[in-house]
C-alpha cells in the first residue's frame, strides 16, 4: 500500500494534524468501513516537553485520524509519514505492521 | 458575516490582521471557525463570468487549532456571486497538485469560472462548494 501522509503543524500550544482529501479517499477505498477525519489538534501546556513525546503519540494519532482501528487493517497500511505542512520534510515515519498500537 | 449570523453563528472581525478575516463562533459549545474572505472583480464570459483570487501559500500551509475556511466572492455586473466556500485541506491539495500560477509574495492564483450554473476551479468541478455551508449548520437562536 502506498505511503500515507499526514500533515503536521506545530503551534504554540500544540500540534495540528491534517489529512488531505486524496488521502481520505484512498483510505476509504482500501478500508470501506473506515471513517477518516480531516483534522485534529493535540494541545499541551506552553513550554511543556511534549515535543519529545510527539513521535510516540503519533502511533496513537494516525488510527484516529485515518479512522482505521482494527489491528488487521492497520497492518495492511504501508508507511505513515508525518510531514511538516510548511517545509514538506518528513518529521517521522511509522510502519504500522511493525508496531503494536 | 450576515450569512453566518442568519445561520445562528456568532461572527467577529479580529482587531489585528494576522490572516483571518472573520472568526465565526458557535457560542453554545465554543466551536470556532476561521474564515478568510477573498474577493475579485469578475470578467464577463459568453455563458457566465470568471475571476481569480490570490491565496498566501504560507497561510494555506499553516495548520492551526481550527482549520480555515476560504470564502471566495466575485463581483460581476449584476452583483456578487454566490459565496464559494472551500475548506483549507481541499484548497491546499488543489494548490499542491495543480500547477497554479504563482504571483509575488508566495501567493498562488486561484481561477474560478461560473458557466451555466456550474463552477469550475483549475479544471475541477467546484459546483458543490458554491454556498457550501456544510460546516456551518443552521443553529437558530
Amino acid at each position: 500500500m502506498e505511503v500515507v501522509k499526514i500533515l503536521v503543524s506545530r503551534q504554540m500550544d500544540g500540534y495540528a494534524f491534517m489529512t488531505l482529501p486524496s488521502t481520505r479517499s484512498h483510505i476509504q477505498i482500501v478500508f470501506p468501513h473506515a471513517h477518516p477525519c480531516y483534522h485534529m489538534f493535540v494541545s499541551y501546556e506552553v513550554n511543556s516537553d511534549f515535543e519529545s513525546l510527539i513521535g510516540r503519540v503519533a502511533a496513537h494519532i494516525y488510527p484516529i485520524l485515518l479512522g482505521v482501528d482494527d489491528e488487521c487493517d492497520l497492518e495492511k497500511l504501508g508507511d505513515v509519514q508525518f510531514v511538516d505542512s510548511q517545509t514538506g520534510d518528513v518529521l517521522f515515519s511509522v510502519t504500522p505492521r511493525e508496531q503494536k498500537v | 458575516m450576515s450569512e453566518f449570523l442568519v445561520l445562528g453563528w456568532n461572527a467577529a472581525i479580529p482587531e489585528v490582521d494576522i490572516g483571518d478575516d472573520i472568526v465565526v463562533i458557535r457560542d453554545e459549545n465554543d466551536t470556532l471557525r476561521r474564515i478568510q474572505v477573498k474577493t475579485s472583480v469578475a470578467t464577463l464570459r459568453k455563458n457566465g463570468y470568471s475571476g481569480q483570487c490570490s491565496v498566501s501559500l504560507k497561510y494555506l500551509m499553516n495548520l492551526g487549532r481550527s482549520p480555515v475556511h476560504f470564502v471566495f466572492l466575485l463581483r460581476h455586473r449584476l452583483g456578487w456571486s454566490d459565496p464559494v466556500i472551500v475548506r483549507q485541506d481541499r484548497l491546499l491539495e488543489l494548490v499542491q497538485n495543480i500547477p497554479v500560477q504563482k504571483v509575488g509574495n508566495g501567493k498562488r492564483t486561484i481561477y474560478f469560472s461560473f458557466t451555466e450554473g456550474k463552477l469550475t476551479c483549475m479544471g475541477q468541478d467546484f459546483t458543490r462548494h458554491v454556498r457550501d455551508f456544510t460546516d456551518f449548520p443552521f443553529i437558530g437562536r
